[in-house]
């Protein structure tokens, strides 16, 4: 399984190109780590990949051998959780997912329970989200797109609000995720992050700079440095 | 790491107007929120180098450095800042966990012109400029866009810029380096080195690695209390507090981790 993007171009109004003409492939059988500093398309090329944005040129396409496509739907984690959150109650926010893939009451009642104990916020069920700290907000958006068992996760930096109890839960998360074989898409900026990654894409200003294995990335970093 | 050693050591202080921080009988609670209450009965602070409050999510230090910077009010208590001068107030500049919030929805350039005309100070443009040249954000690009069309880590830097052209007396940074990057990283520990020759400044993360860099002096928040206030030294040597909130707990994950990762490699 593997995601190709072809001769794609993007620009935001009022601004230069950012993506253009790119080419390239993604490996989605593994845990693949999109690193790259501040401003270098990250979390557009994320957004082109779901679908959020719509490319200008070019084509993303989702190779799937055999049929085990038909299921198979993205789950897509917000940088700033305030973005992802549209409910006014946590447990609200949790159905909402379901609802939209017309899951019944019944069952849709028994993946709540299990989703509010799984991401520790049985207490803050009837909790506002504008009442939740950055890192319950996390976990909320985080628990919100789980619940609908997404084959393809794509993930933009879902560490940044997390306290470290959190963010090792959700480290443990995703070894468990990348053994049951979901592909996981992570922005990350964090070496120790792209270390734990199966493969590494570095972008720079809209260019693939590096790929390759996360085990060959340099620790330098000097391919996520800007001049 | 080295500039981050040398704002951590405290150089040309002397500088600086000294300023101090007396809290007394310290009561929040959220009107819609029964459980969380942030209470601190008693604290005295000289300023004296970067400051770090830390605490686990929830913990309340959003709520505590809004109440310090005077952007919600306590329902008891107070929170008293002495200067030098004791004849004004000081300037404390809250720059937020979610700048998005506010720059969002907004021309950059409107905003701008709003923050200026706020503060009566037209030589502002210059310093709004200046810092955004530092942050590698160019005023002529950004003006025109509006906040949506900035990158996370550009409007981290916009909001960081724009708080540190008011000139404050003390600056709190809640969350800064979320987005930022390794170069943005870089940019704000050189521009803190900078600033803390005329701003004392607080740093508010969840991230304790960040505050081990920059930061002398660390107060730490658990479920709504002050549970420390002192130094590195006395935080190394008070195992309780640091398995707590987990200070060592993310080195210890990820030498497992690897560990095993090498084991199954080989």
């Amino acid at each position: 399984m593997r995601i190709r993007i072809t001769d794609l171009c993007f620009q935001y109004r009022k601004s230069l190109p950012l993506f253009d003409h790119l080419t390239f492939e993604i490996p989605l059988d593994s845990v693949v780590a999109i690193t790259g500093d501040s401003g270098a398309g990250k979390t557009t090329l994320l957004k082109l990949i779901a679908g959020i944005l719509q490319p200008a040129k070019g084509q993303i396409d989702i190779i799937i051998p055999g049929e085990a496509g038909n299921d198979l739907h993205f789950g897509y984690l917000f940088q700033n959780p305030d973005d992802q959150i549209v409910h006014f109650n946590v447990e609200r926010e949790l159905a909402f997912n379901l609802e939209n893939r017309n899951t019944s009451p019944d069952q849709m009642k028994v993946k709540v329970e299990k989703a509010l104990r799984e991401y520790h916020l049985t207490d803050r069920r009837d909790a506002s989200p504008n009442d939740l700290s950055g890192g319950e907000k996390q976990r909320l958006a985080l628990a919100g797109m789980m619940i609908s068992n997404p084959g393809i996760l794509l993930l933009d930096e879902p560490c940044s609000f997390l306290d470290v109890f959190s963010q090792i839960h959700l480290y443990r998360k995703i070894i468990e995720l990348r053994r049951k074989g979901i592909s996981i898409i992570w922005i990350t900026q964090e070496l120790h992050e792209i270390q734990m990654a199966d493969y590494v894409i570095a972008l720079k200003h809209g260019r693939v700079v590096w790929n390759g294995q996360s085990s060959r990335y340099p620790k330098g970093k000097e391919f996520v440095r800007a001049e | 790491m080295v500039k981050a050693a040398a704002i951590r050591r405290g150089k040309n202080l002397s500088v600086l107007n000294s300023m101090s921080v007396k809290i007394e009988k310290l009561n929040y609670r959220y009107d819609n929120d029964g459980e969380f209450q942030l209470k601190i009965d008693e604290l005295t602070h000289e300023f004296n180098g970067p400051l770090g409050l830390y605490g686990l999510s929830g913990s309340g230090k959003t709520t505590f450095s809004r109440l310090m910077a005077g952007v919600i009010s306590p329902v008891s208590g107070n929170i008293k800042f002495e200067t030098e001068s004791r004849k004004r107030h000081p300037k404390i500049v809250y720059s937020p966990q979610f700048p998005e919030n506010i720059l969002l929805g907004i021309r950059i350039e409107d905003m701008i012109q709003r923050i200026v005309m706020e503060s009566g100070r037209t030589d502002l443009y210059g310093s709004i400029r200046n810092y955004l040249g530092k942050f590698s954000l160019d005023y002529n690009v950004i003006k025109g866009k509006n906040g949506y069309e900035l990158s996370g880590g550009e409007l981290r830097r916009l909001a960081i810029a724009l708080s540190l052209s008011l000139s404050p007396d003390l600056l709190i940074l809640d969350e800064p380096t979320i987005g930022l990057g390794f170069q943005g990283k870089q940019q704000l520990f050189t521009i803190l080195e900078e600033i803390r020759k005329s701003s004392h400044v607080m740093i508010v993360s969840h991230d304790f690695r960040l505050i081990r860099k920059i930061c002398r002096n660390f107060w730490i928040l658990h479920c709504g209390r002050l549970i420390f206030n002192g130094d590195w030294e006395a935080l190394r040597k008070n195992e309780k507090i640091r398995k707590v909130v987990g200070i060592d707990i993310l080195s210890h994950f990820l030498t497992q981790y690897f560990e095993s990762k090498e084991q199954i490699a080989h």
